[in-house]
């Protein structure tokens, strides 16, 4: 009986310490070339925790599958492909199902907490001219886990797979977006910033002139009328969209 | 005194202490609100890097109504706008939050105020007009230390990005697109100052 106590005791002990040890932030920006022959060229600024591999993996396979890879592909000119995935892990106090209980239970072990996991995906796609194309998804994943999660890699490895999953999914989107936005093979000229000469200022925009009328698009679809002469200045977008806690703010 | 009346009589007092130490978080205006030219805007842009659940910071700005906070949320979309009336206001320091019993209201460092005039002084709010009152980041997070682990709360930096912070907004708040923004200029500095 004090064997088996004691083998509990440091079983849960040392699971204490993975959990304690596994890092929630690991902060990591790379950049990685295209498939061999291809004029895309694509950067991963990673802060979560999915694995350098497993991204890179993922979106070249969702590039290669969309031709994006290769010589025939849509994008008719060299482009660059932003992406940032960053994610925040909470371990909270959860209800785990009796099952599970149960069975850590059966094992003299303590069902751990609830993991969820965040993931704000966003892309960024620019072409010679520096025009850009910019979409943001954010996704969420639950997932109740017993301490087992964090001794068996295969569990890991399967919150992974599902993880990557709904990154593949995100980004076939994205890159039919991209592709819907084209006309005639390339991206319509997008201003980052219009400012009037009445202090109004516009961010994210697309811009129609015709004679005296311009015509501002805005980035929620509506479009705003103005005077041509009515504009200050005009600032073509020529970075990532800053984004709030990631490394390229 | 039978121990009842005792902490019956103590009641209200409790009662008291807990309503006045509670803070009260201006609500943001949501993506789909337009912009309502007879009110005036603040904004911000705060971050709470978090990897714990408990805790919160907040940005306490004064008016002539009154004091009301603006919280730091989690999240990579973390801008802030509030919808007030036009007026004089000014940031009167910030507040850390960790349980009931466990808060505080601070006030920024005299190196900060230096280095920041901005946050020591006034600033008027005009109608239909976005001001921008800087960029806040806070952290909380659980700290294991033997023998035991620690819940922290702090803010951890403070900027001022103005061209950086309209586009986020206008990015975050399609409907204020199209806004009279109040310029400040950019400065940028560390703090750590936190609850235990």
């Amino acid at each position: 009986m004090k064997r088996l106590i004691l083998f509990v005791s440091l079983f849960y002990i040392s699971s204490c310490a993975i959990h304690v040890l596994r890092p929630d932030y690991e902060g990591v920006v790379w950049s990685k070339a295209g498939g061999n022959g291809s004029r895309i060229r694509f950067e991963v600024a990673n802060t979560s925790h999915l694995k350098n591999e497993a991204v890179d993996s993922i979106l070249g396979t969702a590039l290669d599958q969309q031709g994006y890879a290769s010589d025939s592909g849509l994008c008719p000119r060299e482009c660059d492909l932003f992406v940032t995935v960053s994610d925040r892990l909470n371990y909270d106090d959860g209800l785990v199902p009796f099952s599970m209980y149960l069975s850590a239970f059966t094992l003299g072990l303590l069902p751990m907490k609830t993991v969820k996991t965040d993931v704000v995906v966003t892309y960024q796609m620019s072409d010679a001219n520096r025009n850009v194309f910019v979409r943001t998804y954010s996704l969420s994943h639950y997932a109740v886990g017993s301490i087992m999660v964090f001794l068996f890699p295969s569990d890991e490895n399967s919150m992974h797979g599902r993880m990557l999953a709904v990154l593949e999914r995100v980004t076939h989107e994205f890159l039919n977006e991209y592709e819907r936005t084209l006309v005639g093979g390339s991206l319509p000229t997008v201003y980052q910033r219009i400012s009037l000469k009445d202090g109004r200022e516009f961010f994210f925009v697309g811009l129609q002139e015709a004679g005296v009328e311009s015509t501002i698009l805005l980035n929620n679809g509506k479009k705003v009328q103005i005077p041509a002469d009515s504009i200050a200045t005009k600032t073509v977008m020529t970075g990532p969209v800053p984004m709030i806690g990631s490394p390229i703010w | 005194m039978p121990e009842k009346d005792v902490a019956m009589r103590l009641l209200p007092f409790l009662l008291l202490f807990a309503v006045s130490s509670c803070v009260s978080y201006a609500p943001p205006v949501t993506k789909e609100e337009k912009l309502n030219e007879r009110m005036g805007y603040i904004f911000g842009e705060l971050v709470l890097v978090d990897n714990s659940p408990d805790g919160s910071v907040g940005i306490q700005v004064e008016g002539e109504d009154g004091t009301f906070t603006l919280e730091l949320r989690s999240g990579t979309a973390g801008i802030y706008a509030v919808a007030v009336p036009p007026g004089e206001y000014r940031i009167k320091g910030y507040h850390l939050y960790l349980n009931i019993a466990n808060q505080s209201r601070r006030q920024f460092s005299p190196e900060l105020l230096a280095r920041f005039p901005f946050l020591s002084r006034s600033f008027r709010v005009e109608p239909g007009r976005l001001t921008y009152i800087g960029s806040y980041t806070g952290m909380r997070t659980t700290e294991f230390r033997s023998p035991s682990r620690y819940r922290v709360v702090k803010l951890l930096d403070v900027g001022f990005h103005y061209d950086a912070a309209c586009q986020r907004l206008a990015y975050y708040y399609p409907e204020l697109n199209g806004a009279r923004f109040q310029p400040i200029p950019d400065t940028s500095i560390q703090v750590e100052e936190g609850l235990k």
